[in-house]
């Protein structure tokens, strides 16, 4: 049984029986990496964060159907690419409306809550955020597909067979996104790549020799 | 060490800081393939802008949010204890249409009985006709209907009771 070895699982099928504080554990869990794939894709936060709630509304929905025949967490980054894709065909069908739409309606978004941000400080900090910054335009430059492949990539748990489940698409297919959308990474950011400590450790070598 | 143990190690150094001995591993590969020094530099540094991309922003009370907008749906919709209730809004008025259904095919079975007893009647009842016509053709002969004409007059002609000839004849 896949629960046994998956707890999320396990939190899962109590929320099938009802129980609604493990269905709030999961979502504690999950909230911030479903975003960090929703937010690089949609690219607007709040967008993002909407889609998000509708990921883990849809899971409560689902859960009288939820069978522990894979991972949790593959049945909910599949159910968040879908929502995710299900986004983008609706903004490509109705591309005149402003982002700012919803506060147009007047909705109350004074509701969210977000932390305060940090000052900006030292030099090295900016440095580090326009690094992240091209990092993340890169990634947003990618098909999304690739990139999908790569962000559940740096999940831990999710291996290539797992990450082809929600693609809907082969293992060999997934490494081959995967691949691809390294190789383009790493041409793009050549510059911000070498670490040094392998030059270092080589130079090392090469003096002891 | 087995060249193949290599996208493992690519696998774990993307979503965390490689541990010590892991690290030792890499060294250790990188002493047998020298070569391969820069790609690997390459991969492991992809792997590590990946991993300290900032979390995208999301609000504090999220979870909040999801379990009220869920709230609603749990009165209407209980997981577990009311398995299949999505099909429930559909079951309505198959519940209603099942009964007017069946009634409507009873109804259909009666009057196509009826129908088929009314032309099965009406058969027999044909049948005896020709039944009894027959009859009456088998009976009647030609030499009968020879005299008819004789018979048919005599029958128009009011009969008197001869009176005489009956005492005469007891």
């Amino acid at each position: 049984m896949a629960d046994q070895a998956d707890p999320d699982a396990a939190l899962m099928l109590r929320v099938k029986q009802g129980d609604m504080a493990a269905f709030e554990e999961l979502v504690d869990k999950y909230k911030q990496p479903v975003v960090n794939l929703l937010g690089r894709t949609l690219a607007d936060p709040v967008e993002a964060e909407d889609v998000a709630q509708n990921v883990f509304i849809q899971v409560f929905k689902s859960a009288h159907r939820y069978q522990a025949t894979a991972k949790f967490s593959t049945w909910l980054y599949t159910i968040a690419r879908n929502l995710c894709l299900n986004e983008i065909r609706r903004r490509s069908r109705h591309h005149t409306e402003s982002l700012d739409r919803s506060w147009e309606e007047g909705e109350d978004h004074s509701i969210r809550q977000y932390e305060e941000e940090r000052v900006p400080s030292p030099p090295a900090a900016i440095l580090q955020k326009e690094l992240q910054m091209k990092v993340e335009e890169a990634l947003g430059d990618l098909p999304e597909v690739q990139r999908t492949a790569i962000l559940l990539f740096r999940e831990e748990d999710m291996s290539y067979e797992e990450i082809a489940r929600v693609l809907q698409t082969s293992v060999s297919a997934t490494k081959s996104l995967i691949h691809r959308g390294r190789e383009t990474l790493k041409l793009r950011l050549k510059a911000y790549l070498k670490t040094g400590l392998w030059n270092e450790k080589r130079s090392q070598n090469k003096e002891q020799l | 060490m087995r060249k193949e143990e290599k996208p493992d190690i690519l696998k774990a150094g993307s979503s965390r800081p490689l541990s010590a001995s892991e690290q030792a591993h890499w060294e250790a590969y990188l002493d047998q393939h020298p070569l391969e020094a820069d790609t690997i530099e390459s991969e492991l540094g992809l792997n590590r802008l990946l991993r300290e991309l900032p979390d995208q922003s999301l609000s504090s009370n999220f979870t909040a949010q999801v379990m009220e907008a869920v709230g609603g749906l749990e009165n209407r919709v209980r997981p577990g204890r009311w398995a299949g209730i999505s099909w429930s809004c559909f079951r309505p008025s198959l519940r209603w249409a099942r009964p007017a259904i069946a009634s409507l095919l009873v109804l259909g079975g009666v009057l196509a009985w009826r129908q088929y007893e009314a032309q099965h009647q009406s058969r027999e009842r044909l049948a005896m006709s020709v039944a009894a016509v027959s009859e009456v053709t088998s009976v009647v002969t030609v030499d009968m209907l020879r005299d008819f004409d004789a018979i048919h007059q005599l029958s128009q002609v009011p009969v008197e009771v001869d009176l005489d000839l009956l005492q005469a004849l007891e």
